[in-house]
């Protein structure tokens, strides 16, 4: 459609892929070469410590869409869309009393799934891994189809090359290190992404100044400027709820509340939630300087590699390819990790083999890595243009999970039955909602319904639970792996 | 309600320092953790 | 503008270059493709009324006659009129499509014309890019011809009612509120 060269040769962006992916790789060997059991490498010796936690956490939620999607919420739904977004932060900063809470019910828990199995019951718990699966391999392939995307657009690599390449160098070096590998390298790219976006911020304003960058749009786009713009503050509570949905539920979160070291997990998320608050405005208003610069956008989602290769050329292009490369990188192998801890954990060793011993987890953790990884890359290579409506739709599935999750931490009353009806009803209402009003309003509906359900079915008929119930490390009976391990419930 | 000139760029301006003070505190606490032998 | 005397010679040079070539079309019927070649584009908007403010307008013309799709041999030039009668220019250059953000209410009309270099369209592709390297200014295309103006597009921008994101504000307020109380009652009930 729109014929824009790209902003680096494919020699560079070659060079650059090439490069990074060495980097990342050998870190991560380097780093997994001490994993020598189970524990080791799912949760990377459940001990990590402050930085490395707060780091980990950034660089997970920050993903190509804090980057990419940012500027592209700025520059269609104004102000309220880029400081909106920010408010993704939120999740983590409720989750941070939430990781505390689950690391002392839970000191030998592995996965999210975990705790729904023991907290409501095998019926929950299916439910949950349905979910689980679908919005996790839904992000997988996002994240896939942006790094070939982005790769295409910025050095003109074919679509099928770059994104193979991301692809690959994930799963190679989370196949070598574990979650060790995956929070190491984490850190090296959450460096890279803030310093990255700081200094287009930085250039950015310099250049263009932001008095110029008001009066433009005030002149050519005022909406964008209006507080109370009608599309983006509906957005702004779903949007929110989406991101608490997000984290509540997804295993990604779950395994790291599990591996850092005692006393980290409140603060690593607290604290990663106050400095990740900051950086969708520091990549959102990058958009907003396409007017006063005279840039056409011919697609939203361009708007970002757009104005930035304006402002710095080839130099820029640079900058975002390293950004974003860094970007998806830190969440492909976290997701990569998790998916596969839940599918080992929850699918083979509960459904299949129980009494699996250390090694074969170890190995069939592997094997899931690589198998996750191949059928991304088989759903990612078509090139579904409408897979960001797909994500959308996943609002109204992990929004029905917050109430179930947090309710079913604090209060021993939450009805399990209650539970099983809010996931299921609330996830339907939000996919009514979804296309019968509009995409603003699924992960809303999601969580209202399901939260309705949790209420109702807590007060009017009260469970009560031992959690002592929900520590499986005192009952050796169904203990973790290095024990005889007892069957499914 | 347009957002005045003035606070736009007091938005802008913090969120750009708050992001760029992030891998000073990174390296800050990596730092403190590894003195303490606490990283991993 | 581009005057009678200049597009009657491009004309008749482009007559005869289709009456020597051996692959020139049959005149019954079907367009040549120097015809295609100032036809005005089509003019297309992914949306005919906006609630969002926002919107992709999107055109394209015909490729040059060898059949390449050479973009910076066609400079486009689109236009819109609000209510008062009078056009003015939104954007001019290469791209095929832009996106509109940050409209208030109203009606918006777009047209689109694409500008052809002064030379006539080279037949083989080596040429074309030459002279798309060559001739790639602004100034370069407006001395040549200008097809005429695209069928009109209207795009109705209408804000989302205030009932409707008072309601849904209301709704996803409550929920984030019960939510927080939820957590933040249960750590500190904890902590005791």
């Amino acid at each position: 459609m729109m014929q824009t060269s790209a902003a680096l040769s494919p020699f560079t962006g070659l060079m650059l892929l090439i490069a990074f992916s060495i980097v990342w790789v050998t870190l991560g060997w380097y780093w997994g070469r001490n994993n020598k059991t189970f524990d080791d490498y799912s949760v990377a010796g459940r001990n990590v410590g402050m930085a490395l936690a707060t780091a980990t956490t950034l660089a997970t939620w920050v993903t190509s869409n804090t980057t990419m999607v940012a500027p592209q919420l700025a520059y269609q739904m104004g102000l309220w869309g880029m400081v909106g977004y920010s408010f993704g932060s939120v999740g983590l900063l409720l989750f941070a009393p939430m990781a505390q809470r689950i690391r002392m019910l839970m000191p030998g828990g592995y996965t999210a799934g975990d705790f729904f199995r023991l907290r409501y019951g095998p019926v929950a718990w299916r439910v949950f891994l349905c979910i689980s699966l679908l919005y996790g391999i839904g992000w997988l392939v996002s994240l896939g189809m942006a790094g070939g995307i982005l790769i295409q657009a910025l050095s003109g690599i074919p679509y099928a090359v770059g994104m193979t390449v991301i692809l690959g160098v994930c799963v190679a070096y989370t196949l070598l290190g574990g979650l060790r590998a995956v929070i190491g390298t984490d850190f090296v790219q959450t460096i890279l992404i803030t310093l990255g976006v700081a200094i287009l911020g930085v250039l950015a304003i310099r250049r263009i100044g932001i008095e110029p960058m008001h009066a433009a749009l005030s002149a050519e786009r005022p909406e964008l400027l209006n507080l109370l713009l009608p599309v983006s503050l509906m957005f702004l509570f779903n949007n929110l709820l989406f991101g608490i949905g997000e984290i509540f539920h997804s295993n990604v979160w779950w395994s790291r509340a599990f591996a850092f070291g005692r006393g980290v997990g409140f603060r690593a998320f607290l604290l990663a939630g106050l400095i990740w608050a900051p950086i969708p405005i520091a990549a959102g208003f990058l958009a907003l300087g396409a007017p006063v610069l005279g840039i056409n956008v011919p697609a939203p989602d361009m708007v970002g590699p757009l104005v930035a290769a304006r402002l710095l050329g080839a130099t820029g292009a640079i900058f975002i390819f390293i950004v974003v490369f860094s970007a998806l990188a830190s969440s492909l192998d976290s997701l990569l990790a998790a998916t596969s801890d839940l599918i080992v954990q929850d699918g083979y060793r509960r459904h299949f083999r129980p009494r699996a011993s250390d090694a074969t987890m170890r190995y069939a953790a592997k094997v899931t890595i690589v198998l996750l990884g191949v059928i991304t890359w088989l759903v990612c290579l078509p090139r579904l243009t409408n897979l960001a409506a797909v994500l959308h739709l996943t609002g109204a599935f992990v929004a029905s999970t917050i109430w179930p999750v947090a309710a079913g931490l604090y209060w021993k009353r939450v009805n399990p039955r209650a539970a099983v009806w809010a996931m299921i009803l609330g996830s339907a209402a939000g996919l009514w909602a979804y296309f019968g009003i509009g995409f603003y309003v699924a992960a809303l509906t999601g969580a209202a319904v399901s939260m309705a359900i949790i209420l109702a079915g807590t007060l009017l008929y009260p469970h009560h639970f031992d959690w002592a119930t929900l520590d499986e490390s005192r009952d050796t009976a169904t203990a973790g792996p290095r024990t005889q391990a007892g069957g499914p419930t | 309600m347009i957002l005045p000139a003035t606070a736009f760029t007091v938005l802008v301006i913090a969120a750009v320092i708050l992001t760029a003070a992030t891998p000073v505190i990174l390296l800050g606490l990596l730092f403190r953790d590894l003195m303490k032998g606490t990283s991993w | 503008m581009v005057s009678f005397a200049k597009t009657a010679a491009y004309g008749l040079f482009s007559a005869l270059l289709s009456a020597l070539t051996v692959t020139g079309e049959p005149t019954s019927g079907v367009p040549s493709a120097q015809d295609l070649w100032l036809e005005p584009p089509t003019l297309k908007a992914d949306a005919r009324t906006s609630a969002t403010g926002y919107y992709t307008l999107s055109w394209d013309a015909p490729d040059t006659p060898t059949g390449d799709s050479i973009s910076a041999v066609t400079l486009f030039e689109l236009q819109v009129r609000t209510d008062a009668d009078v056009w003015r220019p939104q954007y001019t250059g290469p791209d095929r499509a832009t996106t509109i953000t940050g409209m208030p209410d109203g009606r918006y009309v777009y047209r689109v014309r694409v500008w052809r270099p002064p030379q006539p369209p080279a037949r083989d592709p080596a040429a074309a890019r030459h002279l798309a390297r060559s001739s790639g200014r602004e100034e370069d295309f407006r001395a040549g011809p200008a097809s005429a103006w695209s069928i009109e597009r209207t795009v109705d921008v209408r804000h989302y009612g205030l009932v409707r994101v008072v309601i849904i504000l209301a709704v996803g307020a409550c929920v984030f509120l019960a939510t927080l109380v939820l957590v933040i009652t249960g750590h500190r009930r904890l902590q005791t």
